[in-house]
């Protein structure tokens, strides 16, 4: 029989895991001292997290740190991804726009340093250089709205208590500011599963993160939004004291068909499923992603009752408009009205297409279960045509030194099978937690790129990817012993490879070249994958 | 379910009707030229189609060169196994047509008339294999699997069966022992896959449905499980036939291919020196 390990050993690799989770940022990078696992009573000495209980405190604890910055560090760039939240204890950081100001370098590019002693004095940019540039050159777009509503080359000081990188952090958006020290600091480092957790426990934060939100971006990310953006400011202005922010969890109903309908939704981030009829017997008729309202079809046709169901289908963040103020809205600006009949009429006839023909709506329930929803690009193989030749793994690994960067197995719907390669998602979770920037969008079209002298190995991308799309490969190496993060010294070197549309040969993916039988194929759009499986024009 | 993509463009293809019409030609100038005397070995004409018939040959090549050239060669691959294909015909018709449809004198002649013939029926059952064997596997069966999978997941199949009829009552174990342990061992190829893509499934499963009467709760439990798998070695065996034959068909192709453009350069030297 196995010995049970002593609590001794349990408490050395609980310590163990806690620093790990926490070794991106090790020593040699802006951070002084970061702290080892805090205890509950640790936790409720902060005024952050004076309002939970113990029990709680003990759960969330491997997932916040206190961390020591020295003066001038970057805590993060513009543009980046990540799955952390500051709130300040003491000291003061500079947030700004598109600057690249004096100080040390950025965690990323002190990370890359420590990999390679030689690289900091080889006259090769930094990645905030190459960030800077691409800012410069107006390559770098962001996916969407700012959580800092700040002018370019303006910044702003935070101090004791403020919270910042929440936003970006819940919404799995890019950093829309860059974030630096101007002195010593400490900082209260959560991460994005303790932050859902408190917002969800205590409505003191839930109310303060949305104030904040309300505050800082609510009011752009309003204004951007397709059917208010040609609308009087003030009156947007005004909107954003009066609406309500709605956060959803998995599998939440938001409404449901045959409740009261009083209100007006925008999705903010996630996904809504729109389905008909009861639980049992329910049937998908459309789904809502980043942009969209859900509402228009009530509203306009005076239902009482909404018509759909609506579900989030995993993390969603809402925007909630009662009816009143759309229709003081429509009062000011007919044009809004209009635009949203529009949606209205296409929401209704995509309802009765997807109720008239019951493969679409298994075919939206298959998209939602398995993402299609989310992907730009997803490599389909007509199975009734491919003679399993295996071409297309070839020439993806003659492409890429190699090491082939997508599998021939997946989901199969009907005759198609959906290969295991990366989908170049619209919102990217694979981004979010990267400790060196490796993973990104390579700026041409929709493509996730990893930059492999970036990376190293972590395998933080390839944990996220709901898809499996992402593969951790051996290179035959071992790390060295001045490697950060410390925990990867002297283990194998691994490191991520994905599908990147082969993009830098400026034709069609190889895959999709080398298939003899021509059954291999990209399809860009839901709607476009709809019209294969269905047949539907 | 619609044309895929690749299967739409591959319709609008012109090149079968560029290479029939080259055939056709090729086919009228024989007449013409037969009008006028026969044709045979040393003759003009018969030369012209041996040269027609090599440039076919060698074309058809291209295919296989362009396969290798994923790197420098931009375009797609299929339009070039369809023109590999429809100058594969075009060159059995102008070899045809270079004998003057004489029969070949001498082993060489022989052999490449051969090969030649080889090749084309060759070449032709190989292109409805491909067409056929992907719809069977696809329509037929619910699973899909990469070949080289196939042998773990039959293992990982029969541990669990082994494991269920372990703990199962006695008329199922004996059962499991006699009838179904064998078949579940290790992946098999059979030719009763080629004619019923199912391999007889249903005259099998009929023996689970006897012995479903038999039991009841827990029992009946095991038995369906049992059923699931040895449904899922079925399909198995189906793809490690099946698949096999895909793979396996190039092997009879391949080779031949090369030691007829061997023949022919030797043809073309001898010809050239004498």
């Amino acid at each position: 029989m196995k010995e049970r390990p002593s609590a001794q050993d349990t408490h050395l690799v609980k310590r163990q895991q806690y620093a790990d989770r926490w070794s991106s940022f090790g020593e040699g990078t802006g951070i002084e001292w970061i702290s080892d696992r805090l205890s509950a009573s640790d936790l409720s000495a902060l005024e952050l997290f004076a309002d939970y209980d113990e029990r709680f405190l003990e759960k969330i604890a491997p997932d916040v740190s206190i961390a020591r910055w020295r003066p001038g560090s970057v805590l993060f760039e513009e543009g980046t991804y990540l799955d952390l939240a500051f709130s300040v204890l003491s000291g003061e950081v500079e947030v700004f726009v598109s600057g690249v100001g004096s100080g040390s370098e950025p965690i990323f590019a002190t990370t890359l340093a420590a990999r390679d002693p030689g690289a900091g004095g080889s006259g090769e940019p930094s990645q905030l250089d190459r960030r800077a540039r691409a800012l410069d050159a107006g390559q770098l777009t962001f996916l969407s709205a700012m959580d800092f509503d700040l002018p370019r080359n303006e910044g702003m000081r935070l101090g004791a208590g403020e919270i910042f990188g929440e936003i970006g952090a819940l919404n799995g958006w890019p950093q829309s500011v860059t974030a630096r020290t101007r002195g010593p600091c400490e900082l209260v480092q959560i991460r994005v599963p303790a932050l859902r957790l408190m917002k969800k426990r205590s409505k003191e934060l839930k109310r303060r993160l949305d104030d904040r939100y309300r505050s800082r971006t609510l009011s752009t990310h309003l204004a951007a939004a397709p059917l208010l953006r040609d609308c009087d400011p003030g009156l947007i202005d005004a909107l954003t004291d009066r609406v309500e922010l709605v956060s959803c969890e998995p599998d939440e109903v938001v409404v449901r068909e045959g409740d009261t309908s009083d209100a007006f939704y925008l999705v903010r981030s996630g996904f809504l499923k729109l389905s008909h009829g009861a639980d049992v017997g329910a049937y998908q008729v459309g789904y809502l992603s980043k942009g969209m309202t859900a509402g228009e079809v009530e509203l306009l046709l005076e239902e009482p009752t909404w018509r759909w169901t609506l579900t989030s289908v995993g993390f969603t963040e809402l925007v909630r408009i009662e009816r009143a103020d759309i229709v003081d809205l429509f009062r000011r600006h007919p044009f809004v009205e209009a635009g949203l009949w529009k949606q209205a009429v296409a929401r209704i006839k995509s309802a009765g297409y997807h109720r008239r023909d019951p493969r679409r709506s298994e075919f939206l329930q298959f998209s939602l279960d398995t993402g299609l929803v989310e992907g730009n690009s997803i490599l389909a193989i007509d199975l009734t045509a491919c003679t399993r030749c295996d071409d297309c793994v070839r020439a993806c690994a003659d492409l890429h030194d190699g090491r082939t960067r997508f599998v021939r197995e997946g989901e199969r719907y009907g005759n198609l099978l959906i290969a295991k390669s990366c989908y170049h998602c619209q919102d990217p979770v694979c981004l979010i937690g990267c400790p060196t920037g490796a993973i990104r969008r390579a700026q041409v079209g929709d493509v996730v790129d990893i930059d492999d002298d970036l990376c190293i190995g972590c395998g933080a991308c390839s944990r996220s990817c709901p898809y499996d799309a992402i593969v951790m490969h051996e290179t035959g190496l071992s790390w060295p012993a001045t490697m950060l993060p410390a925990g990867l010294r002297g283990k194998p070197q691994q490191i991520a490879s994905k599908c990147d549309l082969c993009y830098t040969s400026n034709w069609e993916p190889a895959c999709v070249r080398a298939c003899p039988q021509g059954c291999a194929f990209r399809v860009e759009s839901l709607e476009e994958f709809q019209k294969l499986v269905t047949g539907d024009e | 379910m619609s044309d895929a993509p690749g299967t739409r463009a591959r319709l609008a293809n012109p090149l079968p009707w560029v290479i029939g019409a080259i055939g056709g030609l090729a086919l009228f100038a024989y007449w013409l030229a037969s009008r006028v005397g026969s044709i045979g070995p040393g003759d003009p004409g018969s030369r012209a189609f041996g040269i027609a018939a090599a440039v076919a040959l060698l074309a058809s090549w291209g295919y296989s060169a362009r396969r290798r050239s994923m790197r420098w060669a931009p375009g797609r691959v299929a339009p070039w196994l369809d023109a590999h294909l429809y100058l594969g015909v075009l060159t059995c018709l102008l070899v045809l047509l270079h004998t003057g449809l004489r029969m070949p004198s001498g082993f060489l002649t022989w052999a490449m008339w051969g090969c030649t013939l080889w090749l084309t029926a060759g070449g032709l059952a190989g292109r409805f294999i491909q067409l056929w064997i992907p719809r069977a596997l696809t329509s037929g069966l619910t699973t899909e699997v990469l070949y080289e999978r196939i042998p773990a997941l039959v293992e990982a199949n029969a541990a669990r069966a082994q494991a269920i009829a372990a703990s199962s009552p006695e008329d199922i174990r004996r059962f499991y022992l006699r009838r179904l342990e064998h078949s579940l061992a290790e992946p098999r190829r059979r030719p009763m896959f080629l004619a019923d893509i199912t391999g007889g499934s249903r005259v099998r499963i009929d023996e689970f449905r006897y012995l479903e009467g038999r039991f009841d709760g827990a029992g009946r439990e095991a038995l369906a499980e049992l059923e699931a798998l040895y449904r899922s070695k079925l399909e198995l065996d189906a793809h490690y036939t099946l698949q096999w034959v895909l793979r396996t068909w190039p092997l009879t192709h391949v080779p031949v291919a090369v030691l007829l453009l061997v023949l022919v350069l030797f043809h073309v030297l001898s010809i050239l020196y004498y």
